[in-house]
């Protein structure tokens, strides 16, 4: 076995694909200030084409809370890039899909209630059940093991990790 | 960093790298240089994004102990067996 050093993204030509995307975040993932990750990845024709992780500037109180920024800060990005796409005539039918692992996450975009546990979210973070009810983004869920998004969160195990790794549309140059 | 072994994953899953307050201290210069040239290396590779955002959150103080993250960051590109 060798290192991965020739691995990179692999654009294939092909049939137009929609604009997918994934979105999740790792609860308290730092240990010091117990801020959490959200991770983020967007897809065309099933390569990966935008990423981020980044640690959120907000301690969350609840991993509901933390999946619900993420997909906050992924759908402002998906809003950007369907705007180039659209320049760039590549425009796309329906709601931008968003897959996220977290299925209170999903309701609470689509109802915004308040209660004991989420009345404390940030207007901010509003947007998004906006955006849910103009029908410019939509929540999906998606089950935890085919969350591509983990890999930009969390350190996986090796089956996990390589699985995903391919998932993200990599491979090697070499062969 | 030539002959070292490869690895798979460069972090064991579920372990967190921390501030580590009384660790070792090591040039700073020579980490960040480390860490700029993974950065350069992200716009290709997503599947190192997580391990580069976090190793960059020690470039204040770096320890042995975060140097000895960004090493398995290398393992993974380099190395053979």
């Amino acid at each position: 076995m060798k290192g991965t050093i020739d691995y990179g993204l692999f654009y294939k030509k092909g049939k137009s694909q929609e604009l997918v995307d994934f979105c999740g975040s790792d609860y308290t993932g730092d240990l010091n200030d117990r801020r959490s990750t959200s991770g983020y990845v967007f897809f065309l024709s099933g390569v990966a084409i935008s990423w981020s992780s980044r640690k959120q500037h907000v301690v969350t109180l609840s991993a509901t809370k933390a999946e619900f920024i993420a997909a906050a800060s992924c759908a402002c990005q998906g809003i950007w890039l369907r705007r180039v796409l659209e320049e760039v005539k590549y425009s796309q039918q329906g709601p931008i899909m968003l897959f996220c692992d977290n299925s209170s996450a999903i309701k609470l975009s689509k109802n915004p209630v308040l209660h004991g546990r989420s009345k404390h979210i940030d207007t901010r973070f509003h947007f998004l059940p906006d955006l849910t009810k103009d029908g410019t983004v939509k929540l999906v869920y998606c089950k935890s093991e085919e969350q591509i998004a983990d890999i930009l969160t969390k350190p996986l195990k090796v089956e996990t990790f390589l699985k995903l790794r391919a998932l993200l549309g990599m491979r090697s140059s070499v062969n | 960093m030539d002959e070292c072994n490869s690895v798979l994953i460069p972090m064991i899953p579920g372990s967190k790298l921390t501030k580590d307050v009384d660790g070792v201290r090591i040039g700073k210069t020579y980490y960040r240089q480390m860490v700029g040239s993974l950065m350069y290396l992200s716009t290709t590779r997503p599947d190192m994004m997580y391990f580069i955002s976090l190793i960059s959150r020690f470039m204040e103080t770096p320890t042995e102990l975060h140097q000895q993250a960004v090493r398995k960051i290398f393992q993974l590109f380099e190395g053979y067996n």
